[in-house]
């Protein structure tokens, strides 16, 4: 598994994923996924982790 | 006038301010009422602008036996309350899921397995359920397979200088509210 911490490059939701654990933040504006097409909407075993941004 | 007619004058304005002092009493009563049923008290500052409704809609797709946490932050200078929690799922009882609010020692809820259902909080918590900064919702798939669970809820965030206002307001409305009930009911 990919583990680090994500950033969805439309919408610049953070994602941490540790294991079999997705710990997203959000600031605001609830709801989810963010918004059609959002690679963090699919389930953990479906990302693609490559079409997100890797901050650590 | 004699004595007896005096007399009687006497006890009739007695009577009557009596009827008004009650009358005053009761009218306090109902302002006090609407002021503490959080629904009358969150429409009152919807109104007047110091707040806003902000319903929230989560679809989640969980995979077999993986977890999704939330950690929501209110939108700075504002607390929320919730009024509604409505959930639906793709099979009952596949789901755990724990809410957490301002790293209060116990969670507000943990549902072990979840099943579809809707929560009137605002009806049967009054005020129980504000989230001053943060909260925490742990979404636990216990099933081997993917399942997906949709959440609902409807938020009012208010002003923070304004809750913090009516917070000592309300703790006196409850207070007086109790002494009139006492007095009445005597």
């Amino acid at each position: 598994m990919a583990d680090g911490t994500y950033q969805c490059p439309d919408c610049k939701t953070v994602v941490k994923v540790e294991g079999r654990v997705m710990n997203i933040f959000i600031k605001g504006l609830k709801g989810w996924p963010r918004h059609p097409g959002c690679e963090f909407g699919k389930d953990i075993d479906h990302i693609d982790f490559s079409k997100l941004e890797r901050i650590s | 006038m004699d004595e007896e007619e005096r007399r009687l004058l006497d006890n009739m304005l007695t009577a009557l301010k009596d009827i008004r002092t009650n009358q005053e009493k009761q009218n306090k009563i109902a302002l006090l009422d609407i002021f503490l049923d959080q629904n009358r008290y969150l429409a009152r500052k919807v109104r007047a602008g110091e707040a806003y409704v902000q319903p929230a809609f989560f679809f989640l797709t969980v995979a077999g036996l993986a977890t999704v946490t939330f950690t929501t932050t209110c939108p700075e200078g504002y607390i929320a309350m919730s009024h509604v929690f409505i959930s639906n799922m793709s099979q009952s009882g596949v789901f755990s899921i724990t809410y957490s609010q301002d790293g209060r020692i116990t969670p507000f809820f943990t549902i072990v397995r979840a099943v579809p259902e809707t929560l009137e909080l605002s009806q049967l918590v009054p005020y129980a359920n504000i989230v001053l900064e943060w909260d925490f919702t742990t979404i636990v798939n216990n099933d081997p397979v993917q399942q997906w669970l949709a959440l609902t809820s409807i938020d009012t965030f208010i002003r923070k200088e304004v809750w913090e206002r009516d917070k000592e307001e309300l703790e006196q409305a409850s207070k007086e509210f109790r002494l009139l009930r006492e007095e009445q009911n005597g």
